[in-house]
């Protein structure tokens, strides 16, 4: 007996640090398991909260949200980590989250991967702004080098846009130019508004180059978009500088370059054209403006949405676009399509743009010689507009 | 010295056993599982009992044909699950039609996963073929982007919207003309304006 109790007593000294050690890692590992994230960006009438966590507790998660509250149960406990000064009132219980919202007249949640994540977004009633925004609306969980449109609008740029008129039909003042435009009457048609004036000049463009990188866009045979693109914007640069204009490419070497940076790249220089070059798999040209309409009502895109920045250059755009393709006509005698469609590169450009997609199909062979009759047409198209 | 030793072998015991338990645990558990599955035949296996297909739904696909999408119709085995119907939608969209060669289709796009939110967000993961064989212009982009949305919501109307994901993954874009970044709806719903209509170009 006594044997026995001295092995209980021996025993006790290795197991209980042991069970103390399993309990205690166990604890731990949960704790970090079951912690989610809240945090949050606001932009006018617009919230937008991102809680986020583990893949699986996320997924497992079910949102039920009204105008008065959101209710997100998890699958366990979680602890949630809340960005300081977050806006609405919060309650907590074991896998019970609820956010006690106010003021809100629209709501919309989405699960998203990468990071896992809980998006809600929230569009409050309008009301009159008693302080400038602070803080950019921000995708929290988005890759860093992927910006919301709306988080990288330059400074300049918004104090620029407020006194603008919002009207279409109200062409603004080109950056650069100080010269006041006379507003041109509702109802213009784009031809009318199309005839160049003598005040309106060039003096700024941005050109770009399509795809890069590992992005080859359209592939013939020993003909890849990435690289004949590039060759033609570095031309057009040339010929167009020589002209006294002031050209910036979005890329001068093969490089991959998202939707975002070239956007953001030519906002920042403000250019009176933006011109991004591609091909097209059809054996004619295409020359791209944005549409005049909003392409939906969702709030979360929406916030996205720049068509209304590219609105107020939209009669420019066409103008631009119907010069270019009478050149084109002229020199290639070919049908050259004129096409409207809510692009990302040209619906958030705070600036006259247009996308020209070159025939890469059939016998379309870019030699030397072929290089320079697109590069003639374009500058005899461009002039015509300057 | 003798007592020490004894304590070194029971503990081992336990630790021994512990993990025996558990392996066993983990075992059963899984053999479960999978005999639960087989034990359950899927309502595709019950259609196709016998080699006969007993039920069909015709499905509604919306392919990309030159500046435009053309509807065709494809009967296939009775899928009762939402789930399932969307997977076998996803799987037909994606098979290269017969002449190929005209195809905007990106070849071997695998179907990875499938789940809808509380938005009625169908979520759809495709493999990387889905960037890496897309080499076209705008307009294809657009179309096939246009087509798979309208060949989902089309077949399945509580459809409210639809997310396509890449290896897992929110991308940017699929061939560097349009948003990848949100659901579909809204990209594809703006028509493409055209000074001559596009059904009508040559």
């Amino acid at each position: 007996m006594e044997h026995i109790w001295r092995m209980y007593s021996t025993m006790k000294k290795w197991l209980l640090p042991l069970v103390f050690l399993c309990l205690f890692s166990s604890a731990l590992a949960a704790a970090k398991m079951t912690e989610v994230s809240l945090r949050y960006g606001r932009q006018e009438n617009t919230i937008r909260i991102v809680l986020e966590g583990q893949d699986e507790l996320i997924r497992n998660a079910n949102t039920i949200t009204s105008l008065s509250s959101v209710r997100i149960d998890f699958p366990e406990a979680v602890e949630i980590k809340k960005q300081k000064d977050f806006l609405f009132e919060t309650v907590q219980k074991d896998r019970f989250f609820v956010i006690n919202l106010r003021d809100v007249v629209d709501i919309k949640t989405y699960k998203l991967s990468s990071p896992p994540r809980i998006v809600i977004d929230l569009k409050s009633a309008p009301k009159p702004v008693k302080e400038p925004l602070k803080e950019p609306l921000k995708e929290l969980g988005v890759k860093p080098n992927i910006k919301a449109p709306l988080e990288t609008q330059p400074p300049a740029q918004k104090s620029q846009k407020d006194p603008l008129p919002t009207d279409a039909a109200k062409a603004p003042v080109p950056a650069g130019q100080t010269a006041p435009q006379k507003p041109q009457q509702p109802g213009q048609t784009p031809a009318a508004s199309s005839a160049p004036e003598k005040t309106r000049r060039l003096k700024l463009l941005v050109i770009d180059p399509g795809h890069g990188g590992y992005d080859q866009g359209i592939v013939l045979q020993d003909t890849r978009e990435k690289d004949l693109s590039l060759a033609l914007a570095k031309d057009l640069n040339t010929v167009l500088a020589k002209k006294g204009l002031t050209v910036f490419l979005t890329r001068k070497t093969d490089q991959p370059l998202s939707l975002q940076e070239r956007t953001n790249f030519a906002s920042s220089k403000k250019p009176d054209l933006f011109i991004s070059l591609h091909a097209s798999k059809e054996d004619r040209w295409n020359i791209y403006t944005a549409t005049a309409d909003e392409p939906g009502t969702d709030t979360a895109v929406k916030m996205y949405s720049s068509t209304s920045k590219q609105g107020k250059y939209l009669e420019k755009s066409r103008a631009i676009a119907k010069v270019l393709a009478t050149a084109i006509r002229k020199e290639f005698r070919g049908t050259v399509a004129l096409r409207e469609l809510a692009l990302p590169l040209l619906t958030s450009l705070d600036a006259p743009a247009v996308i020209i997609e070159y025939p890469l199909a059939g016998n379309s062979s870019y030699d030397q010689k072929m290089r320079e009759r697109v590069i003639k047409t374009l500058l005899s198209g461009v002039t015509a507009y300057e | 010295m003798n007592n020490r030793r004894t304590v070194i072998w029971v503990v081992a015991s336990i630790l021994l056993l512990a993990l025996a338990a558990g392996g066993g645990y983990y075992f059963v558990h899984n053999f479960k599982i999978t005999k639960q599955q087989k034990a359950a035949p899927s309502p595709e296996s019950a259609d196709t009992m016998l080699g006969q297909p007993v039920d069909t739904i015709t499905l509604r696909l919306h392919y990309p044909s030159g500046n435009r999408l053309e509807i065709t119709e494809k009967p296939i085995p009775r899928r009762i699950r939402t789930s399932a119907i969307a997977e076998a939608i996803i799987e037909e969209y994606f098979k290269l039609p017969v002449n190929a060669a005209d195809s905007i289709i990106p070849a071997q796009v695998k179907l990875l996963g499938l789940y809808r939110d509380g938005m009625q967000i169908l979520y759809i993961d495709l493999s990387d073929e889905l960037r890496r064989n897309f080499h076209s212009d705008a307009l294809s982009e657009y179309l096939l982007l246009k087509g798979l949305y309208e060949t989902i919501v089309s077949n399945i109307p509580d459809i409210q919207d639809v997310k396509v994901l890449v290896e897992g993954k929110e991308i940017e874009t699929l061939g560097g003309h349009l948003l990848l970044r949100y659901p579909l709806k809204n990209t594809v719903s703006a028509e493409v304006r055209a000074e001559v209509p596009l059904a009508d170009e040559q």
